[in-house]
């Protein structure tokens, strides 16, 4: 399907997705679509499957069964292409404590082989305002400054599609704020955005969608009206 | 390949501001050498006898520290799914980890090496039948400690007892490389040169293949959830 045809092109197509662990069903056949410049909230309590749906449309995690398509193409393509075009943010940095702020955004920049990666990194850096920071060693920074990091990690491919695990994890007020700002510029960019909170009001506040996980299972998924409605949504969906 | 060229970097560049796994590694080797100093202090004719596997004993509980710390780095905030979000082929992640390890055993093996020589007073000379062989030796060696205990380490560090789970499943599967090293080490201690163990040689080759063969092929499904 061609750009600017009566159907947009999705961006993540997720058919059937089913993962165990064991005898565990962490997702019981999930079919989701999320159109490209779309920008979804995933909410649902503990163990409802969030970050595992994340970590299989990361390819991080290999689903027992299903089949997902990002911007059309297969996960596991063999070229790499579709973690060309992904992002992930999630509560844990992955980052390296030792390692300057510079020193692990270029070994990422190099592992993505980006040309010029030095400019790519400082270009990052300004974007997530770490300047200062930028030789410090990232053991030494702030759960805030580390998720700003992070964030920059995740932005210096330039990924069309960024998922974000629980982003806010651990944030105080005025880090969570900031850092939902600069995901508000990403949205308006056009990027297309997945999201998993369990702030709904945040969540709801940056995205044009929602989707509700309960127990393995997509209990609800619609438009965002407002954030009253998301959650009155979301009791009713999750109540035991 | 590129990127296992850069993970490598970024391992060496860690170790070199935490020096952890080298000063534990290598301290280990030391103390393990000087205990078998005092305990047996053997003579110019016992070192042929009980050398190698003195030395063999020190480089591998010493070994089994860096191992363990091969991979978890990589555990400690996620690191590893950075590594596994990168559009490269995951072997790579392999061939790069496992290169890192094998210039961190070579980095401690060899002062514990000089120790060796200078604490037991083993001769080394001429170099064409003793040194070199030895050396040679300790690098076949390294190598497929590195191949498989690279495997076992992203095994074990997943595992919640994995202190327990690393040597547990690492020395069974190193005990062939083991017996090999020690046997060619006695004959370069010995000063018969490696000629005179070209059969031990060729089972370490063969085995530092099989270890690589299985790391490379096995190691992305390791990493998996």
């Amino acid at each position: 399907m061609q750009e600017g045809a009566a159907q947009p092109r999705a961006a993540v197509d997720v058919r059937g997705l089913v993962k165990r662990f064991g005898l565990t069903v962490a997702l019981d056949g999930i079919d989701l679509r999320i159109d490209a410049g779309e920008s979804m909230a995933l909410f649902g309590p503990n163990g409802a499957g969030k970050t595992t749906l994340v970590r299989c449309l990361a390819s991080l995690s290999r689903p027992s069964a299903g089949e997902i398509q990002v911007f059309g193409l297969p996960l596991d393509d063999g070229h790499g292409e579709v973690r060309r075009r992904t992002g992930l943010v999630s509560h844990e940095t992955f980052l390296y404590g030792s390692l300057s702020v510079t020193e692990n955004l270029l070994f990422q920049a190099r592992l993505f082989a980006l040309s010029d990666p030095a400019a790519r990194v400082a270009d990052v850096v300004a974007r997530v305002g770490l300047e200062s920071r930028r030789d410090d060693p990232v053991r030494t920074l702030s759960r805030g400054l580390r998720q700003r990091c992070a964030l920059a990690r995740a932005l210096l491919h330039e990924p069309d599609l960024l998922l974000l695990d629980e982003p806010f994890a651990g944030l105080d007020p005025s880090a969570a704020d900031r850092l939902a700002d600069e995901l508000e510029r990403l949205r308006d960019d056009g990027r297309t955005l997945l999201l998993t909170s369990h702030d709904l009001s945040r969540g709801a506040r940056l995205s044009d969608r929602f989707a509700i996980l309960h127990n393995g299972l997509l209990v609800a998924d619609g438009a965002v009206e407002s954030s009253d409605r998301v959650s009155e949504i979301y009791r009713q969906r999750t109540r035991a | 390949m590129r990127q296992a060229a850069w993970i490598v970097r970024k391992d060496l560049q860690h170790e070199l501001r935490s020096r952890e796994a080298f000063l534990s590694t290598l301290l280990f080797a030391v103390v393990v050498l000087l205990i078998f100093a005092f305990a047996f202090d053997p003579g110019p004719a016992d070192i042929e006898r009980v050398g190698p596997g003195i030395l063999w004993s020190a480089l591998l509980f010493a070994a089994v520290l860096a191992i363990g710390r091969s991979m978890l780095t990589e555990r400690e905030d996620g690191a590893i799914d950075g590594l596994l979000l990168a559009p490269m082929q995951r072997s790579s992640i392999y061939v790069g980890k496992a290169c890192a390890l094998l210039l961190l055993l070579l980095s401690t093996q060899l002062p514990t090496l000089l120790l060796f020589v200078v604490f037991f007073d083993v001769p080394v000379l001429p170099a064409t039948t003793r040194l070199v062989p030895l050396l040679s030796v300790l690098l076949l060696a390294s190598t497929g400690l590195a191949a498989i205990g690279t495997t076992v380490s992203a095994i074990a560090v997943r595992s919640r007892s994995r202190e327990l789970m690393l040597p547990v499943l690492l020395f069974p599967l190193v005990s062939p490389l083991l017996l090999a090293a020690v046997e060619s080490t006695s004959a370069a201690l010995a000063g018969d040169g490696l000629s005179a163990v070209s059969g031990w040689i060729r089972l370490m080759l063969a085995f530092d293949a099989i270890y690589l063969g299985i790391g490379y092929l096995t190691f992305p499904a390791l990493l998996e959830d």
